[in-house]
């Protein structure tokens, strides 16, 4: 049954979107085809995969944490902006450092940031009654705007005549794994969080509290638990996991911020976060397979009329069925007494 | 074939449990008709059957002799058939007149006045007070109930089912329940109700059914039957209560001085509470629902705030010992477990001295699933084993992980709200003896019931609350009192 639940909605996925395909005059083979290409066919397209599966799956790591507490993060955006911009803030004012550790230096930086970010949200649901859901939303338009005035201003390359950040020297980026493709070693981060973040849940007593919080709130506090403190924490914890995502970026994969450093993982976490079951170790699952399909839809794009729509799509449909098929298999368990 | 509802065979199974086994009961037109058993006995499978709620997997419900339409509950209610549930189906931000316009069916547009006038006429006819203006979050559990009734009612009723209408009432409540529910049976409808308390049963219904695990023991009218025999018929054997003993003189443990308390809204609850309990000694507060008790039980444990006065254990302020107070809440759902949880989870979430089972910040899995293990074992927990999620137990095995959890290890403080509420009466035993065996152990009880035959067959001392006010009380005899 356990197994059931965990595949049916992605097979219902697949059965959608291959109708899907089938309105755009598209093969439904010959275009799973393409995307398992472009996902799985060489190392080039295992590494696109690995590299578009972190922020994925670091941010859905993040959303994991705090929905979990019952505090509904929808900031992953902001907090994964938060950790770069933070990042290329050090850059600017304190250089380059020497020595093997700086690129990873930049990793927590990003993940304080994050940290930083969401304690605001964290604070506001907790101390003062605010919704994380409404104050995420807005301080992702703030970062946004604060990214695009730094870019512009203060953070901006002198030498450059576009809204971009200095660069930063190799020597400070995340070691390549691969010397042909861009594969870097901050992919290894994700999966190593996913593990660790589910020993955390199930395997200590801090765990439980978020756990526990999230589920009866009001019975968290009446056994003694600091359900304030917890609701904190766990956003901390959130936009933490969400900036590292920002750290991996910023000194994996670009080494520079600007004006298009949104490309919306830190939204994309929620789905993901979702179809994994609110797991940690579920969500590295849906991460890759969100992660193969960002990378494979390339492919698609170039070869079938649909374009990556279709991955959007796709994600609605999956996340529908996700919803639609758990509702029904709880029903179908349902209370009878 | 009799007018009314009848019961033919019924036999229902849900998975391995055989939940019903060939019951057979006629429910007769004009009579109030009790159905009682312990909890699993089948109770509550057999009612939603009668309101269409559930499909017989053999035998048949027939209705004025035809087949009744089972498994649509709508059919049923458009026969006149209704069930009031346990758990109350309104809606809190909706005012009386539009939880009933919501209940009654009616589609398109509804006139307002001509359906306040309605309502009207049929509050006069029963000779109920309800303000129809009123939002339903402003009603007391009481005027709730009343309120389902009334949608029950809208629709012509002629046969009116009750799921455990009287665990949430305090004693006046109840007596107003039964004098409406006399009134409706003399008005020729079938009332049928469900209920714990035998000596309730006894002054409500004229006709009582007994069932045990899932069959028919007997239906008996109510002069053949009084509480030893119900009792007998219930649960076989029951074990007889322990008494209390007077604890030694001993400094107090608790003490409580001058306490104000506000609740949530900012309204003072508890306005000059002062108390002491010793060590060994059950200290008890009875009073109707809703005179600070809840506000009283969480200042003394500590997670709320008091405006004014102090709570001292053992001459230290409570802040500091929190973690030593045992606590068993009001609403076990509400403040007591995590009912998306497993036992072992709401175990440990309140547990006190847990750290050794954990080695550094990991929990040793293995050595604390034993101790639940034991736990589910001491406590008589039915259970599948620990780790089996708390929404799929019953009330009263519910009730035993917030006991567990209270009295494992051993408090020096215990604070237990209406720890018996809802519960059969092997269950009800078995927390009154844990509670009497807590205070043995040396433990400071403070038990805060709306039952008063609760607080005066357990406490050493009693005094009645009364908008947040301690009054003196007298304990009745204990040859009077029937616990159950």
């Amino acid at each position: 049954m356990l197994r059931l639940r965990a595949v049916a909605p992605y097979a219902v996925a697949l059965l959608a979107s291959g109708l899907l395909f089938l309105v755009f005059r598209v093969s439904p083979v010959q275009a799973s085809a393409v995307v398992a290409e472009g996902a799985a066919g060489d190392r080039f397209a295992v590494a696109r995969t690995l590299l578009k599966t972190t922020p994925l799956l670091l941010c859905g790591l993040g959303m994991v944490v705090a929905w979990r507490a019952g505090v509904y993060n929808i900031g992953g955006e902001g907090q994964l902006l938060a950790g770069a911009v933070l990042g290329a803030i050090v850059f600017q004012a304190g250089g380059a450092f020497a020595g093997a550790a700086t690129p990873w230096l930049f990793v927590l930086i990003g993940g304080l940031g994050g940290a930083l970010w969401a304690s605001i949200a964290g604070w506001l649901q907790a101390y003062r009654g605010v919704p994380a859901v409404i104050s995420t939303i807005l301080l992702n338009f703030v970062i946004l705007q604060l990214l695009l005035w730094l870019v512009n201003g203060p953070l901006q390359d002198p030498s450059l005549g576009v809204p971009l950040s200095r660069r930063l020297p190799d020597v400070a980026m995340l070691p390549r794994l691969d010397r042909q493709s861009d594969l870097h070693a901050g992919v290894l981060i994700g999966f190593l969080a996913a593990p660790a973040l589910w020993l955390v849940l199930y395997r200590t007593f801090w765990g439980l509290d978020v756990r526990f919080a999230g589920a009866n709130p009001e019975a968290a506090r009446a056994n003694r638990r600091p359900v304030r403190w917890i609701q904190l924490g766990s956003m901390a914890l959130s936009g933490f996991l969400c900036g590292t995502a920002g750290g991996v970026e910023y000194a994996g994969s670009l080494g520079q911020i600007g004006s298009g450093l949104s490309q919306n993982w830190g939204f994309l976490a929620i789905p993901v976060a979702l179809l994994g079951g609110l797991d940690p170790l579920g969500v590295v699952v849906s991460a890759l397979v969100f992660g193969g399909l960002y990378a494979g839809s390339d492919n698609l794009m170039r070869f079938t009329p649909a374009g990556s729509a279709l991955v959007t799509a796709f994600q609605a449909v999956a996340l529908l069925a996700f919803v639609a098929t758990r509702a029904e298999l709880r029903r179908r368990e349902g209370s009878a007494t | 074939m009799p007018a009314g509802l009848s019961v033919r065979s019924l036999r229902k199974r849900f998975g391995q449990l055989l939940a019903l086994d060939g019951v057979s009961v006629d429910f007769a037109p004009g009579e109030v008709h009790a159905v009682v058993g312990e909890n699993g006995a089948g109770k509550s499978t057999l009612v939603s059957h009668l309101a269409g709620f559930l499909l017989p997997d053999e035998g048949e419900i027939l209705w004025d002799g035809s087949p009744l339409p089972s498994g649509d509950p709508l059919a049923c209610r458009r026969l006149g058939i209704s069930m009031v549930h346990q758990h109350f189906t309104l809606v809190d931000a909706l005012t009386v007149l539009e939880n009933v316009a919501l209940a009654s069916g009616l589609g398109g547009t509804v006139d307002r006045r001509v359906f306040e006038a309605k309502i009207g006429e049929l509050l006069r006819r029963y000779g109920w007070e309800l303000d129809v203006h009123a939002r339903v979050d402003s009603l007391s559990v009481g005027q709730k109930q009343k309120l389902e009734i009334l949608k029950a009612l809208w629709r012509d009723g002629k046969v009116l089912i009750l799921d455990e209408p009287t665990a949430t009432l305090s004693d006046g409540e109840v007596d107003e329940l039964f004098r409406l529910l006399r009134d409706l049976a003399a008005r020729g409808m079938t009332v049928i109700l469900i209920a714990h308390k035998l000596r309730e049963v006894l002054a409500v219904a004229d006709r009582i059914t007994v069932l045990r695990s899932g069959r028919l023991v007997r239906t008996v009218a109510r002069s053949e039957a009084d509480e030893q025999a119900l009792s007998r018929w219930m649960v076989g054997e029951v074990p007889p209560m322990e008494v209390a003993q007077i604890p030694p003189r001993a400094e107090p443990r608790i003490v409580i001085r001058d306490l104000r308390v506000k609740d949530d809204d900012g309204r003072l609850r508890v306005q000059g509470v002062s108390l002491e309990v010793r060590p060994g000694e059950i200290v008890g507060i009875t009073g109707v629902d809703g005179n600070g008790q809840l506000e009283l039980a969480e200042a003394v444990v500590g997670i709320r705030r008091p405006e004014a006065g102090e709570v001292l254990i053992d001459g230290i302020s409570v802040g500091r010992h929190t973690e030593e107070i045992g606590y068993v809440p009001q609403d076990r759902h509400r403040h007591g477990l995590a009912l998306s949880m497993t036992i072992s989870e709401n175990v440990l979430v309140g547990l006190r001295g847990r750290r050794r089972f954990f080695r550094g910040p990991i929990l040793l899995v293995g050595r604390f699933h034993s101790h639940v293990q034991g736990l589910v074992e001491r406590f008589g927990i039915a259970c599948r084993g620990p780790n089996q999620i708390v929404r799929d137990l019953s009330g009263g095995n519910q009730q035993k992980v917030v006991l567990a959890r209270a009295l494992e290890p051993f408090p020096r403080v215990l604070v237990a709200v209406d720890p018996t509420r809802g519960l059969d009466v092997r269950a009800t035993m078995a927390v009154h003896n844990a509670l009497l065996s807590a205070a043995r152990g040396g433990a400071a009880v403070l038990l805060i019931s709306g039952s008063r035959e609760e607080v005066a067959a357990l406490a050493h001392r009693a005094s009645r609350i009364s908008l947040g006010r301690l009054e003196p009380w007298e304990t009745p005899a204990r040859e009077d009192l029937v616990l159950c």
